[in-house]
């Protein structure tokens, strides 16, 4: 009896949810709301979590690179000695080199942007989809479109925001594509996130032109053609770049820089990429 | 007696399902000395489908589908319902060769389980990319979670058994005493 009552649930349910998705799928406007105001609700528990998690998971990593951290610290107590000496130098330096920039009425590329920090509170589990959540939303300036920085380098853009969080998809994800350009020669390529080459460390790099000076260890940047992403922004270094089998155009991987296993603290750029009317079709 | 029983053994359920979701999107993708991430949603629909027979297997599979369908964004809403749904339901109807203390059939269960819900994913993302390496993904991805899974399977299965039947031996003997 139960069997059968049991039986008559599943049908209603399955066919339940596939009205939901059909639904969702046309008329996404419908379901938006609702994710939006269950995860108002779910983001400070999941901040609350997250803290408690970090404080283990750290204790967990304390605990196996004890030996490793002691031997580290002696040999770099040496070197600070080293690289205060060479800060001192460099910071002349860079005393000079603004000086001189203002002379050509150059900014500095990175430092004209207006940054703010946030925290990673949340990550979509297993490895389907690279995407995450921040602690910062609309009540802090977070808007759609803002590039993520990370390490030093591009990793991600805001695709969603709400009051207390925004979502950030990186451009490790399948379906993030970017306009870049060989920092040397200026050439145009396209970054793709790739999960079989992520598994050695990569993202795709394709569309290079065939006689296009792109070599490896190139540093690869944001274009100027992107319509979404701030130019100048370094992605990583060209890995691996080969002429294809039509011998049409030449495709390879790129090293990126920005850490994407250790994501905790990420910078929001707070500038979004104004449409200079060039679009980009590839471009995701 | 019945109704109370049945009520507190559902906010325990909803509870620990909710503690699994935060722990598997909020904690364990940022430990880094574990290469896999377990299932933990399914572990729990798929031992409470078993344990307690199809339709509490529905009722944590609705739930923990509506957690992940509120938190993924770039899946149609219902997806992972209808995944967990399905695998509480199956589970369910194996609740009839339910022994204690007998560990094959929930291992079997599990890795079934275990490979409809990826062979989901992986249909998914094909109709969302229009092209993915099986083989890769097999590899890097299901077979690590496969093996994850058998082993929380291995460990927490009976820490989960023994829970349930302590609660069930606490409500009969509080139920005795009122009567």
């Amino acid at each position: 009896m139960e069997n059968k009552i049991s039986k008559y649930i599943f049908t209603f349910l399955v066919i339940f949810c596939f009205i939901l998705m059909i639904v969702s799928v046309i008329k996404p406007e419908y379901i938006g709301p609702v994710r939006k105001y269950a995860n108002v609700i779910l983001t400070p528990v999941e901040k609350a979590v997250n803290n408690v998690g970090n404080t283990v998971n750290g204790t967990i990593r304390e605990a196996a690179n004890k030996k490793r951290v002691y031997d580290e610290n002696t040999e770099l107590l040496k070197r600070i000695d080293l690289l205060t000496e060479e800060n001192n130098a460099l910071k002349s330096d860079a005393e000079e080199l603004n000086r001189l920039r203002k002379l050509y009425e150059l900014d500095s590329a990175y430092a004209e942007y207006e940054k703010v920090a946030a925290r990673v509170i949340a990550k979509e589990a297993g490895k389907w989809f690279s995407v995450f959540r921040i602690d910062k939303g609309i009540s802090d300036g977070i808007e759609v479109g803002m590039n993520v920085l990370s390490g030093g380098g591009l990793l991600g853009i805001v695709i969603e925001v709400n009051n207390n969080y925004s979502v950030v998809r990186s451009i490790l994800d399948d379906e993030s594509t970017v306009y870049a350009m060989s920092q040397i020669s200026n050439e145009t390529c396209l970054v793709r996130g790739n999960t079989r080459m992520y598994e050695n460390g990569l993202l795709e790099l394709s569309n290079i032109d065939k006689y296009a000076r792109i070599n490896d260890g190139d540093p690869i940047v944001t274009s100027n053609l992107s319509t979404k992403y701030l130019p100048g922004i370094l992605i990583g270094y060209a890995n691996g770049i080969e002429v294809n089998s039509m011998h049409l155009s030449k495709s390879g991987g790129i090293i990126p820089v920005a850490d994407f296993e250790n994501l905790q603290e990420v910078l929001i750029i707070k500038q979004v990429k104004i449409d200079t009317g060039v679009t980009v079709k590839d471009e995701n | 007696m019945k109704i109370k029983k049945l009520i507190k053994r559902e906010l325990i359920n909803i509870v620990l399902i909710l503690v699994c979701f935060l722990l598997q999107t909020c904690v364990f993708p940022f430990n880094k000395v574990l290469t896999t991430e377990p299932n933990l949603l399914l572990f729990c629909v798929f031992s409470f489908g078993f344990i307690y027979g199809p339709v509490q297997g529905m009722f944590c599979g609705l739930l923990s589908g509506l957690f992940m369908d509120l938190f993924y964004t770039n899946v149609p809403f219902g997806f992972f319902m209808l995944l967990y749904i399905i695998v509480g339901f199956v589970n369910g109807l194996f609740t009839n060769f339910y022994y204690d203390d007998y560990l094959t059939l929930p291992v079997i269960l599990c890795i079934a389980s275990e490979l409809v819900f990826n062979a989901g994913m992986i249909l998914f993302k094909y109709l969302q990319l229009g092209h993915i390496n099986v083989w890769s993904t097999i590899i890097n991805t299901v077979f690590p979670e496969v093996l994850f899974s058998v082993l929380l399977t291995l460990l927490f299965y009976r820490v989960l058994l023994k829970a349930n039947r302590i609660m069930d031996i606490k409500e009969d003997k509080r139920g005795q005493n009122v009567a």
